[in-house]
């Protein structure tokens, strides 16, 4: 038979991208009470939040004297400026919910147990980033509530012992003046991002090494 | 039939039909029917596609509605006085509340990091410990996340 009268899922053209996208998936793997969606729906609201962040960049500016005025020009003089921040905070809300629902559905199936404790580690990993995320996201503000977030933040890490001085330094900056400086700023539109792109990549491709384990 | 060097290496497994078949392939093809080669348990990807597809749109248009009706609040200007004291983001709730109880270093660094590590070590005490126990640790810590989140909303202000 020529090969080019076959279906793609029968001769299938390999690619690096079939680590993450098979051709062909087991069936009992895809119903929807198996994962509830809730790992790709934490994805979607990472995709929606890297898409919309994006374009608030081009407005936003950093700084304990800016942020909040640049904020308050998004969400009042540029066009689709405030929906777009809206649905950029919700993003960020229903992401840190979907990545708690999601270890809680993983531990309900056993799937933390071998072999698939590395991609645990890696899930509880991502469950820290979002939430560092969401709290960069907060300081960004840059308004009373993010000033005093900003504080209690950089006295709790400086209460670590040994270490907690240069690490609360190289994470908020000078957060005298507001939280919206510049380290948590280029943490949370570069740092956390690239970190958490590379980890759900990985995290992915465990997923389909690994398989899913048994389901609901 | 062309076998491939692995097959040439493991004629044993060849006789006794337990070769996968991917051996048997000398370059990625197989002599078998092309029926004979979906596994049947398997369905296309367009098939879970569609569910993400579904799922996604829902999500989507549900982050939508929230961000038309309940747009986030703007908050006091920087210098201003907040009436009513301020509040730490609701995804760290639970930490406020332990700070309301606890010293800085014990409830803001001891008692997460306790908890991150009991989260990490979970694959490994699984190991050794009872499965019950195990469960029993996550499922404490996982509930003590949402009362004290739900704490956070309700008792503490």
């Amino acid at each position: 038979m020529a090969r080019a009268s076959l279906t793609p899922e029968i001769h299938p053209r390999r690619s690096f991208w079939n680590h993450f996208r098979p051709y062909r998936v087991y069936a009992s793997a895809i119903r929807f009470r198996h994962t509830l969606c809730l790992g790709g729906l934490s994805f979607l609201a990472f995709l929606i939040l890297v898409g919309t962040g994006v374009l608030l960049l081009f407005q936003y500016l950093p700084g304990a004297d800016r942020a909040f005025a640049s904020l308050t020009a998004i969400d009042s003089v540029i066009p689709f400026g405030r929906l777009f921040r809206a649905i950029h905070f919700w993003a960020g809300q229903v992401m840190v919910l979907t990545v708690f629902l999601h270890m809680g559905r993983v531990f309900y199936t056993g799937s933390y147990r071998p072999p698939r404790e590395m991609n645990w580690i890696i899930g509880v990993g991502l469950l820290v980033l979002t939430l560092i995320l969401d709290f960069t996201g907060y300081l960004l503000r840059g308004d009373q509530e993010a000033l005093a977030a900003a504080t209690v933040g950089a006295n709790l890490m400086r209460e670590i012992p040994g270490v907690g001085q240069a690490l609360a330094s190289i994470f908020f900056g000078d957060v005298s003046a507001g939280g919206a400086t510049l380290p948590v700023y280029v943490w949370h539109i570069v740092g956390l991002p690239m970190i958490i792109g590379l980890l759900m990549g990985l995290h992915f491709w465990r997923v389909r090494k690994d398989g899913i384990s048994r389901p609901l | 039939m062309n076998q491939s060097p692995v097959a040439a290496r493991k004629p044993e497994l060849v006789q006794a039909g337990e070769a996968p078949d991917k051996l048997l392939q000398p370059s990625g093809h197989s002599d078998k029917p092309v029926q004979d080669r979906v596994n049947p348990e398997k369905v296309p990807l367009a098939e879970l596609a569609s569910r993400e597809w579904v799922a996604g749109l829902i999500a989507g248009n549900l982050i939508l509605a929230l961000a038309l009706w309940l747009p986030p609040a703007f908050g006091y200007p920087p210098g201003a006085l907040v009436p009513g004291g301020t509040y730490a983001p609701w995804v760290f709730g639970p930490i406020q509340v332990l700070l309301r109880w606890m010293s800085p270093l014990l409830g803001g660094v001891f008692v997460p990091v306790a908890g991150l590590l009991l989260l990490l070590g979970l694959p490994f005490l699984a190991r050794k410990w009872a499965r019950r126990l195990v469960a029993f640790l996550f499922w404490s810590f996982y509930a003590a996340v949402i009362v004290l989140t739900v704490y956070f909303f309700t008792g503490s202000r």
